[in-house]
């Protein structure tokens, strides 16, 4: 689990993945942790290109409504890297700008499918 | 019954060109450590990863991270790296079909969109792949010496990032900004000399159209504060969207407050002392270009443009107007895109080309049977390397889909390059090359001094 922290016990905070195939994934993490690094520890397919320095967009998630507004706003260099995220929505964020905090617990985030989708396109 | 069979062999892959769009490719194909499969990438050059080296700008080293996931991926038994090979020349199209399994081409662009005006043959016109790679350390453009020493005025034709890059380039001051980036030695020695002073950056078309990004326009406008001031975009660009504001896609939102912004903060403050200056210009489509000696030039003639949009549902274009203007300029650098073009015997090989937009044909990557193309050669020169990397995977989810259906074991081209007479740099050589680049960078103070000719780069590693 690379630079994932252990969360102390008694102070796990939980985390779904909704992966590209559907399939969700809960995680028991530390305060304080990126979702980037999350996803990384937890082998899910995000890239973080420019390692989390929010300059890339390959961390790019969609999160649950119920929980976009407990997240700290974006600033502007956020936003500049989310201008140029595929797929974006309302409630995207970059994974490598968002922590773990205590308001976050039972948060769901999705990861946005591909661009484009492979079965139909190979039949038209 | 079939798969067991197939899975019994290892499947051969063969990528050409080892830029983003190859190595992310690669990464997709070894993601899952029990398939059995072998990558091979065949690069043109002597060292690695196109234009995360040769294109990116030296003051951006985030955007290189990439690299180090590259590095994760050649430490992979079933990766190797076969540098200083360029197909078409050294292997024919032809070997690399018959010795793989699957083919994918990812060789980037490497062709300049030219600027056909009159005038444009001039040593003053300049192209932003020569200049950029002037700059990065590409082997063959080390002779462009371009003459920063004697120009003031520089202007860009182009409104992508490329253009804001040269911008910073050519006016930011070399302390802070370039003496510690990996950019060339001599590049630093030359942006010393420099007198360029005034930057126009010229868009044909309006603000809203304009393809750099929020980011990179920011990054330009705050270097006020070392000295380099931004003399503006005419109100005329920005009045009339102020209250179509609504309606504008979130991108164009942001640009526009950015703008109205920066203004405001203009005018409100007392001007910073600035000693150098940029400025952006729109609706414009150069003609002509008149020199002053065989150096540098006089001016640029320019046709003014208007928007039209004859329907809110139809994008927006340019129409000329038959009225002319001239800026003053020393050098013109055009930064009007790149183009892909066939490398050698491709054609031949029975592969098609555009050659009109400059990429090869495909459907999800696939070109014909057992052959695929992924990253800008497949699309065409445009999207950052976040793009790059999702067309790469998907071009990889589609070669394993179809490696399933593929049943003829395949040996290879490694045993064939390292007997042919021609060096070529293995990966273990490029960590070689690497080092000696980090070493010589760190005694200059500097994150990386690149070696900047083939010679010096086979040398080091015989
Ligand atoms: C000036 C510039 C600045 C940029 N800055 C940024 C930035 O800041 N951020 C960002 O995200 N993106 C940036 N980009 C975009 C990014 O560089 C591209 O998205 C990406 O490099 C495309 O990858 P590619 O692998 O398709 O092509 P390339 O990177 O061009 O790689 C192609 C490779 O193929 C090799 N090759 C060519 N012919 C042959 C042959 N016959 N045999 C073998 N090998 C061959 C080439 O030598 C090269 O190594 C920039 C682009 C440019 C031009
Ligand atoms: S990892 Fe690059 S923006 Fe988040």
């Amino acid at each position: 689990h690379g630079h994932l922290k252990k969360p102390n016990p008694g102070e796990e905070l939980h985390i779904t993945f909704i992966t590209k195939d559907g399939t969700q994934k809960t995680f028991e993490v530390a305060e304080g942790d990126s979702l980037l690094d999350i996803a990384q520890g937890n082998h899910l397919d995000m890239e973080g290109a420019c390692g989390g320095s929010c300059a890339c967009s390959t961390c790019h998630v969609i999160i649950d409504p119920e929980f976009y507004d407990e997240i700290p706003e974006p600033d502007d260099d956020e936003n500049d890297m989310l201008d140029l995220a595929f797929g974006l929505t309302e409630t995207s964020r970059l994974g490598c700008q968002v922590f773990m905090k205590k308001n976050l617990d039972g948060i769901r985030v999705a990861l946005p499918a591909m661009t484009r989708n492979l079965q139909s396109s190979d039949f038209d | 019954m079939i798969r067991q069979f197939v899975r019994f062999y290892s499947q051969k892959v063969a990528i050409v060109g080892s830029g983003p769009a190859g190595f992310y490719t690669a990464l997709r194909l070894l993601k899952d450590p029990s398939q059995k499969i072998n990558v091979d990438i065949f690069e043109k050059l002597p060292v690695p990863y196109g234009l995360s080296r040769f294109g990116v700008a030296p003051d951006h080293p985030e955007v290189k991270e990439c690299q180090t996931r590259f590095e994760e991926v050649a430490h992979d038994k079933r990766f190797n790296f076969y540098g200083n090979v360029d197909i078409g020349k050294d292997v024919s199209i032809e070997m690399l079909k018959d010795n793989y399994n699957a083919v994918i081409f990812a060789y980037g662009c490497s062709e300049d969109n030219k600027l056909n005006i009159k005038g444009a043959d001039h040593k003053g016109v300049i192209s932003s792949r020569q200049f950029v790679g002037w700059y990065n350390g590409v082997f063959d453009l080390q002779d462009l010496n371009p003459p920063l020493e004697k120009a003031r005025r520089v202007v860009i034709i182009g409104n992508g990032n490329v253009a804001l890059d040269l911008t910073r380039v050519l006016l930011g001051p070399v302390d802070p900004l370039w003496k510690s980036t990996d950019i060339t030695a001599k590049a630093i020695s030359k942006l010393k000399e420099s007198k360029v002073e005034h930057v126009t950056i010229v868009g044909r078309r309006g603000l809203l159209q304009s393809a750099f990004t929020n980011k990179e326009l920011k990054e330009l406008i705050d270097m006020h504060s070392i000295g380099v001031g931004f003399k503006g975009v005419s109100e005329d660009h920005i009045a009339p969207f102020a209250p179509l504001a609504k309606n504008l896609g979130r991108v164009q939102k942001r640009r526009l407050d950015l703008l109205t912004k920066y203004f405001q903060k203009v005018k409100n403050s007392t001007k910073t002392a600035c000693t150098k200056e940029w400025e952006l210009q729109y609706l414009l489509s150069p003609k002509e270009i008149i020199a002053k000696d065989d150096q540098l030039l006089s001016k640029v003639v320019f046709e003014h443009n208007v928007l039209v949009q004859p329907d809110i549902d139809v994008p927006v274009s340019i129409e000329p107007t038959g009225e002319f203007t001239e800026l003053p300029a020393d050098l013109l650098i055009y930064s009007t895109g790149y183009k892909g073009s066939a490398i050698q015997g491709l054609i031949e090989a029975g592969i098609p080309f555009n050659e009109k937009k400059g990429y090869i044909p495909n459907k999800d990557g696939r070109v014909s049977p057992g052959i695929y193309a992924s990253g800008w050669i497949r699309r065409g020169a445009t999207g950052a390397i976040a793009s790059t990397m999702m067309d790469a995977f998907f071009v990889a989810e589609t070669v394993l889909s179809d490696l399933d259906n593929s049943s003829t074991e395949k040996h290879g081209l490694g045993h064939y390059i390292s007997k042919q007479n021609k060096p070529v740099v293995t990966w273990q050589d490029w960590e070689k090359i690497q080092q000696h680049e980090s070493e010589a960078g760190t005694s200059l103070g500097k994150t990386r001094e690149k070696l900047t000719t083939i010679d010096q780069v086979l040398e080091l590693i015989k």
